[in-house]
């Protein structure tokens, strides 16, 4: 039976701007949210979107990955014949190599994709933080009977050459693609999120393979070319809220909005939920001496102390006579009594001493405070 | 423990949880901001490293189905084993004749086909944290018919009223079964927590038929206390009963006290219970809390002190909750003033703006009240 769509999630790269986050772990893991990973997003917009079949393309420090998405029963997604399956570099009979790119990474797992038979494939990445429903692009996709749809948002056009950035006609048919233009003449960016129809990427990729001058990069390489062959490509214009957290910055931004009133990516929708693996621990509890405003704080944590405009993982200490305050406290630390702690992100699993003080609320740089050492970003 | 089974003995005598049992057994009452009352049960015997564990429902099936879905939560979804949930074969109209020893009859194939050699029953509304490898093993050397589970008490005169209490002799011997009315102190109160063969318990349900179709477990091991030989096993854990309105609103509000919390949830012994994939909880700009639990999910703008606030709740802005429990999806309108109250889940307090009750009575608002 020919399915309708299947998604590959690029969940391979190491994230080098978020520093010692991702020393032992993959970007995509990056805790976010309170609760979340940023790979929860991506996950659980397949679920929502009845998307039933999910290859996960890891390769950089993947072993909390592959614990983390299991089967993939936290979203759903361990059902017969469809779930996820995690897609590391594997040897084969011509030998075996590391994944030397998004495309590349795709084309050594044409077998799988083929196993499956399907009409068209999204493409996805474990980069960003946005809800969004994946059938409405493939119905889309479906009815311009496009080679190839991408998704784009409009971003300040200040910022628009970090970007890929398309330019379209009044039917949104792509008849540019510039990746990250010095000139930007549009602002229309590229999500990296990606609907082709198989038997037409299947082509290129082939192709791309052989080509040993490529970087065998979608947006470098496979885009281009497909455009330059006269493809129909479109974009789909997304309106929600979406963000790249690819740096210390925009990861401690993208937290921020969370607390915002008018946030548009509303986690306490029920219709829309953002599934992740959960923790055994009692409710939060928050003492007698606790002071918290406009926060966002998860199940386990115990809170003594100040609590401002922060956002408290899962299981965390906040002791008395602390401060918290614009600051990021991810899972299983421990801030004990009397630590003043302003604008910084602490790593999981790390303990603040006592009476420290760390970051500046009026400063400009955001402070990092991870497993392995302090450092100021 | 893998030669050991579970059952888990919804026969719970509760006639004082009036409006929240209305809807849903004993077992499925929620409990400290996320949990349910069988959480504690199941997880005691998933912790304990017994994987075949048997629930015989009396009555008001849906809530407590719900919540036990597969038994994945309580890691029970099994190949081999895992959770099997039995129902009443047929209904009485009269209550009486709907006793856990008939469940076990109508489904005695169950307990018949496991091939564990020892049973532990439990009922629901005893909550703690035990291990029963302790109390098996002693069951094994002491080679008695049943041992039951209990724990030494003395404040019998205000606590655990209604429970069982026993006779021991100074051999450890049960001798005689009493319920506590509190008319003194110090007490025995039988845990309702029972060890024994399969073997046993199978005899114990052929023999029970016999005697009357009225007698539940607890009657036929009262009926044979003088012929068998029943041992005891002593718990010194945190216990508490929930068997009535008041039980359940102190028993949870003293929970609060952190270094009881921690004598009832440890580390290397976790309660289970299912998940909702509820967001953190959101704190507002006007939030002030005080002394609470609140589970992830609720939105608090307004005033909370004292209280246990379960997931997905709603508490506006100007809105103040004292020693209150707010169930589930409950919604408190701004401006609301609530002291002492029970609020079961999906109420939505909005027109009414000031509900005090007792400490010692609470006011309890039935589920999917609106007032």
């Amino acid at each position: 039976m020919k399915k309708e769509i299947i998604a590959m999630l690029l969940a391979g790269g190491k994230g080098t701007r978020l520093g010692p986050l991702t020393k032992k772990l993959a970007k995509p893991a990056v805790y976010f949210g309170g609760k979340y990973r940023i790979i929860d997003f991506p996950l659980s917009n397949c679920a929502n979107s009845h998307i039933d079949i999910v290859g996960v393309l890891t390769q950089y420090e993947s072993i909390l990955l592959n614990s983390h998405i299991g089967v993939g029963a936290n979203w759903g997604l361990n059902t017969l014949k469809g779930g996820v399956t995690i897609l590391p570099p594997r040897e084969t009979e011509q030998g075996g190599q590391w994944y030397r790119g998004t495309a590349d990474a795709i084309y050594q797992n044409i077998d799988f994709i083929d196993n499956h038979n399907p009409e068209n494939v999204l493409i996805l990445s474990g980069d960003h933080i946005y809800k969004m429903d994946y059938s409405l692009m493939l119905d889309f996709h479906t009815e311009k009977e496009g080679d190839a749809t991408i998704a784009v948002i409009e971003v300040p056009i200040k910022e628009a050459s970090r970007f890929g950035i398309m330019n379209t006609d009044e039917t949104n048919r792509i008849c540019e693609f510039e990746e990250k233009p010095q000139y930007p003449q549009n602002n229309l960016a590229s999500m990296g999120i990606y609907i082709f129809k198989w038997s037409v990427l299947r082509d290129f990729l082939c192709e791309d393979a052989k080509d040993s001058q490529s970087e065998h990069d979608f947006g470098k390489n496979i885009i281009p070319k497909m455009l330059h062959e006269g493809k129909r490509m479109f974009a789909y214009k997304f309106n929600g809220y979406w963000k790249d957290v690819g740096t210390i910055e925009s990861l401690w931004e993208a937290n921020m909005d969370l607390l915002k009133d008018d946030n548009s990516l509303n986690l306490y929708d029920n219709n829309w939920k953002i599934y992740t693996d959960n923790v055994e621990c009692l409710p939060q509890y928050v003492s007698n001496d606790a002071v918290i405003k406009n926060s966002i704080i998860s199940q386990g944590s115990m809170i003594y102390g100040e609590v401002h405009n922060s956002i408290i993982f899962s299981e965390v200490y906040i002791g008395k006579g602390t401060k918290v305050v614009d600051s990021v406290i991810m899972p299983k630390s421990r801030i004990e009594d009397g630590a003043i702690i302003e604008k910084s992100i602490v790593d999981s699993e790390v303990v603040i001493n006592k009476n420290s003080k760390i970051g500046n609320k009026d400063g400009k740089e955001i402070f990092l405070i991870s497993q392995c050492e302090t450092e100021e970003i | 423990m893998r030669d050991a089974m579970g059952i888990i003995n919804l026969h719970d005598t509760s006639n004082g949880l009036l409006e929240l049992t209305n809807h849903r057994p004993v077992a499925a009452i929620p409990f400290l901001g996320r949990y349910r009352i069988i959480d504690f049960a199941l997880s005691n015997m998933v912790n304990s490293g017994i994987v075949n564990i048997g629930i015989f429902i009396q009555e008001k099936p849906r809530p407590l189905t719900e919540h036990l879905g597969t038994g994945a939560a309580w890691n029970l979804d099994r190949k081999k084993d895992g959770l099997f949930v039995f129902y009443p074969y047929y209904n009485s109209a009269n209550s009486m004749y709907m006793t856990e020893m008939r469940s076990f009859r109508e489904n005695i194939e169950y307990i018949k086909k496991s091939n564990q050699k020892y049973v532990i029953i439990s009922p629901s509304y005893m909550i703690c944290n035990i291990n029963y490898s302790d109390a098996l093993n002693y069951h094994r050397k002491t080679g008695a018919d049943i041992t039951i589970i209990y724990k030494k008490i003395n404040d019998a005169n205000v606590n655990f009223l209604n429970c069982q209490s026993l006779e021991i002799n100074n051999e450890g011997r049960v001798i005689g079964f009493s319920t506590n009315m509190g008319e003194k102190s110090e007490k025995n109160i039988s845990m309702e927590m029972y060890i024994m063969k399969r073997e046993f318990l199978l005899q114990l349900i052929n023999k029970s038929s016999q005697l009357s179709i009225l007698y539940s477990l607890k009657d036929t091991i009262n009926c044979f206390c003088k012929e068998i030989n029943i041992n005891v096993f002593e718990h010194s854990g945190y216990l508490e009963c929930i068997n009535s309105i008041k039980t359940y609103f102190h028993k949870s509000i003293e929970l609060l006290d952190v270094e009881k919390t921690k004598q009832l949830f440890k580390k290397e012994s976790p309660i289970y219970t299912v998940t909702k994939d509820n967001p953190p909880t959101k704190y507002g700009k006007n939030a002030i809390v005080k002394n609470s639990f609140i589970a992830n999910g609720a939105v608090i703008e307004g005033v909370v002190k004292n209280s246990i606030i379960f997931r997905g709740v709603k508490i506006g802005t100007g809105a103040v909750v004292k020693n209150c429990i707010i169930m589930g999806k409950c919604v408190i309108a701004e401006g609301v003033y609530m002291e002492n109250t029970i609020a079961d889940k999906h109420t939505v307090i909005s027109r009414v703006k000031k509900i005090i009750g007792y400490y010692d009575e609470p006011i309890v608002l039935e589920k999917n009240s609106i007032v």
